[in-house]
């Protein structure tokens, strides 16, 4: 069967002469699944994300998304980052609109839809429990706003994979507890195709639907884990054993790749 | 009641500065029994504006303008080349020697040659005040565009952006208040350009006066000059600060 998003024993170096990025590397997501993609730092797991989101193209292997190849980038994914890079001068809403002023076919009729893209661009921001923000400057807004600002906006064009790339990093714990709960309630409602990149483990196994382990560089996926747990999960579940188990499961694999 | 006292002390400091400047100026001359061809003091200089006030009014007019016309070129001149050099970076390698080079040569130097080819009178005074001020503003245009950071790029271009559109949608906003920044200290350095230029080769303008003022022995008037030099500066550089400040909001409210 053909996968949702097909990334096939892909290489890509970044320079001439130096030892690979990714080897042989290979990644298959279905449509709606939340996955996460942990691993030693340097690995390449934000490598991953560029690939499929067209920033870069790969040496070897194919990489398809929602039935096309990706050899640049398509406009179909959204991007949200630890650091929540929103532009100063806009107010909320006017950052949430820029993916629909360059994202096609959104852009040509950007215009004359800017009342509905607004209406939805509120809506979305609700959604996070950011109703009274749209007209506040992103420095006006506290940390964990500015990042469910910037998941919103990596939202606002529907697009077909979300990809976040350690997006609750730079928060601190209570922070990053209520917006897992964010994630998973927008994920839970909306489902769309989510690949988190984390070096939390903990936020791996409550938020995804299977987590991969990667290796060191060269690097390619050593193992992968089906997280069994119904959902919606409740925070709680990570003091539970069979929690604690697949965490501890995971730390095993990575503390191997690392030494490897 | 003290943080109003503060507050006060510090709006009123520049005040307080300024006259006890002017009032030791004139103890020392007067009291020193200072000569007036060697240092005049202020009342007498005061004296000598009041007597000069019509030339020196329509040489600082003069003066003025030929800042302006040389600002203005900067202005366009520097911020294009800016966003040329912050567009690529083939173009940024391949300038930089050339410009560091034309920026290391004093103005001073450039301005008989200017006279050779233009002759004497404003167009030498504009060209020095274009060739010395535009610089500050190339370098920190093209720094604005550089500070873009790479992971907004990385969601412009995944969702299709050219880079025209990063430019005009992130790039140019993000160069504003290095821009506005720049335009303080270009606008005073035109000026210093106009006023060289005019000392060596002008019948006109601030610095002609004083030559001419110099040369007649009229030691107060020279001192007048450079007191209206020093305002007409400081009235240009309050504007374009001012100018700075509300442009680029967001840029100083973000950083509190």
């Amino acid at each position: 069967m053909t996968h949702f998003v097909d990334i096939d024993e892909v290489s890509v170096s970044y320079n001439l002469g130096e030892p690979p990025v990714l080897e042989g590397a290979s990644l298959q997501m279905s449509k709606g699944e939340f996955v996460a993609l942990v691993g030693p730092s340097g690995c390449g797991k934000s490598t991953f994300m560029k690939l499929m989101s067209g920033l870069l193209k790969a040496d070897q292997g194919s990489v398809v998304v929602a039935n096309q190849e990706v050899t640049r980038p398509l406009g179909n994914v959204g991007m949200a980052f630890q650091n929540s890079v929103m532009l100063p001068w806009r107010t909320t809403l006017n950052n949430l609109l820029l993916p629909l002023e360059i994202a096609r076919p959104h852009r040509e009729t950007f215009r004359q839809n800017r009342e509905a893209h607004a209406n939805k661009a509120i809506e979305l921001l609700s959604s996070v429990g950011l109703e009274n923000v749209a007209e506040k400057f992103p420095w006006e807004l506290s940390g964990g706003m500015r990042q469910r600002a910037s998941l919103c906006r990596a939202l606002i064009h529907e697009p077909e994979v979300l990809m976040l790339d350690e997006p609750f990093g730079a928060l601190d714990a209570f922070t990053r507890e209520e917006l897992w709960c964010v994630l998973r309630d927008l994920w839970q409602e909306r489902k769309f195709t989510v690949l988190l990149v984390t070096h939390d483990l903990i936020e791996s196994a409550f938020l995804a639907d299977r987590v991969l382990v990667m290796s060191n560089r060269p690097s390619r996926v050593i193992m992968e884990l089906e997280i069994p747990f119904k959902r919606p999960r409740d925070l709680d579940i990570r003091f539970e054993k069979e929690f604690v188990d697949i965490v501890h499961q995971l730390r095993d694999q990575i503390r191997t790749a690392r030494a490897a | 009641m003290e943080l109003m006292q503060k507050q006060t002390l510090e709006r009123l400091a520049p005040w307080f500065v300024t006259i006890s400047m002017f009032l030791l100026w004139e103890i020392i001359c007067r009291l020193g029994g200072i000569p007036e061809y060697f240092l005049p003091a202020p009342t007498v200089i005061f004296d000598a504006m009041l007597t000069f006030h019509e030339a020196l009014i329509e040489d600082s007019l003069y003066t003025l303008l030929s800042t302006s016309l040389g600002f203005g070129i900067a202005v366009v001149f520097g911020l294009l080349l800016g966003l040329l050099i912050g567009w690529s970076k083939t173009i940024y390698r391949g300038l930089y020697p050339v410009m560091v080079g034309f920026n290391s040569v004093p103005k001073v130097a450039v301005v008989p040659i200017l006279v050779l080819w233009f002759g004497i009178g404003i167009v030498p005074a504009v060209l020095t005040a274009f060739l010395i001020s535009f610089f500050p503003i190339v370098v920190n245009v093209a720094t604005g565009l550089a500070t873009t950071e790479p992971e907004l790029e990385d969601v412009l271009r995944s969702l299709g952006a050219s880079k025209l559109d990063i430019m005009l949608k992130v790039g140019i906003p993000g160069a504003m208040p290095f821009f506005f920044g720049s335009l303080k200290v270009a606008i005073t350095l035109a000026f210093v350009g106009a006023v060289v230029s005019e000392t060596v080769a002008s019948n006109h303008g601030v610095g002609h006066l004083m030559l001419s003022a110099q040369a007649n022995f009229e030691v107060p008037l020279v001192f007048a000059g450079l007191l209206v030099l020093a305002f007409e500066g400081i009235v240009m550089y309050a504007i374009f600060a001012a100018i700075e400040q509300r442009t680029a909001k967001w840029a100083y409210r973000s950083h509190q």
